[in-house]
């Protein structure tokens, strides 16, 4: 019967590191769980902006390219 | 009886290891999770600068742009851009003439050009690099007030110094030619003030 008591007693032991353990590695998910949140949100604005420049852009660089080749055409006839 | 007890101690114990391990695999797994996020996130504000830069890009191309058009401008319409700063045009077949009265262009016995006039001079520079068929040919005129030769040489020295700034913007010092006339050229008579303000000038004579 003591041998029996002394094996519960280490068990127990045991059991109480591991559930210390479980405690940390889920405070350590919260934390987690609270910078996934924020990186998807930097991700989410990071994306809209991403469209709207790459659209800026483009518009931009396509009226440069028409301006462009008028400008440089009416160059063109006037040194002549 | 004995060994039942120790069996269930056991496997209360294992469950909780079990337990432990399954959560640290979930955190490693949202750890890399993380990380892959955080990654993109990254690429793209890589992306955002790339864009940034090529808008500012296509800006300094407009302005170019721009004061290409207002170069081209300023020689199709040469009166709406030099003569709201005092500069007389006159055209004559294929020749135009900016007649600039000296008080616009220089200070009272100086040949250095004013500073708020460089920049219709800028606009003159710019449109000879677009026309590139174009000769220049720039006289300096005095009212009689002093000597002949005091004047000659005032009257060279600013239309010299005309020709200076044009080519220190960048212009080929062989389009243009200088010269200092005195006051052997009046463009009205000398003998009143209102007269002698129209005498004192620098004329710009472009033509192909």
């Amino acid at each position: 019967m003591k041998k029996i008591l002394m094996s519960l007693a280490v068990i127990t032991v045991l059991a109480g590191c591991t559930s210390s353990k479980v405690e940390e590695v889920n405070e350590k998910i919260t934390m987690l769980e609270k910078k996934v949140v924020a990186a998807e949100k930097t991700s989410a604005g990071l994306q809209d902006e991403t469209m709207i420049l790459k659209n800026e852009t483009m518009t931009l660089e396509k009226n440069v390219d028409m301006l462009n080749t008028k400008v440089e055409a009416i160059k063109e006839s006037l040194s002549q | 009886m004995k060994k039942i007890v120790v069996m269930l101690a056991a496997l209360a114990a294992l469950s909780g290891c079990s337990s432990a391990d399954e959560e640290t695999a979930m955190l490693n797994k949202m750890e890399k999770n993380l990380n892959k996020i955080e990654e993109n996130n990254a690429t793209t504000g890589s992306m955002i600068d790339q864009y940034k830069t090529r808008i500012l890009d296509a800006k300094t191309n407009v302005a170019n742009l721009e004061k290409d058009i207002n170069a081209i401008d300023s020689f199709i319409n040469p009166e709406t851009v030099f003569e709201k700063n005092g500069v007389i045009v006159k055209r004559e077949r294929d020749q135009l003439t900016l007649i600039m009265p000296t008080d616009v262009v220089f200070d009272f016995n100086k040949s250095e050009i004013k500073e708020d006039f460089k920049p219709l001079l800028d606009s003159l520079y710019e449109a000879l690099t677009i026309y590139k068929g174009l000769s220049v040919k720039i006289d300096g005129h005095t009212d009689n007030i002093g000597s002949y030769d005091y004047n000659l040489k005032l009257s060279q020295k600013r239309a010299e110094s005309a020709k200076e700034y044009l080519v220190s913007k960048g212009l080929n010092a062989g389009r243009i030619i200088t010269e200092g006339h005195s006051f052997s050229t009046p463009a009205a008579s000398n003998a009143t003030q209102a007269g002698r303000d129209k005498n004192r000038r620098i004329e710009v004579v472009i033509k192909k």
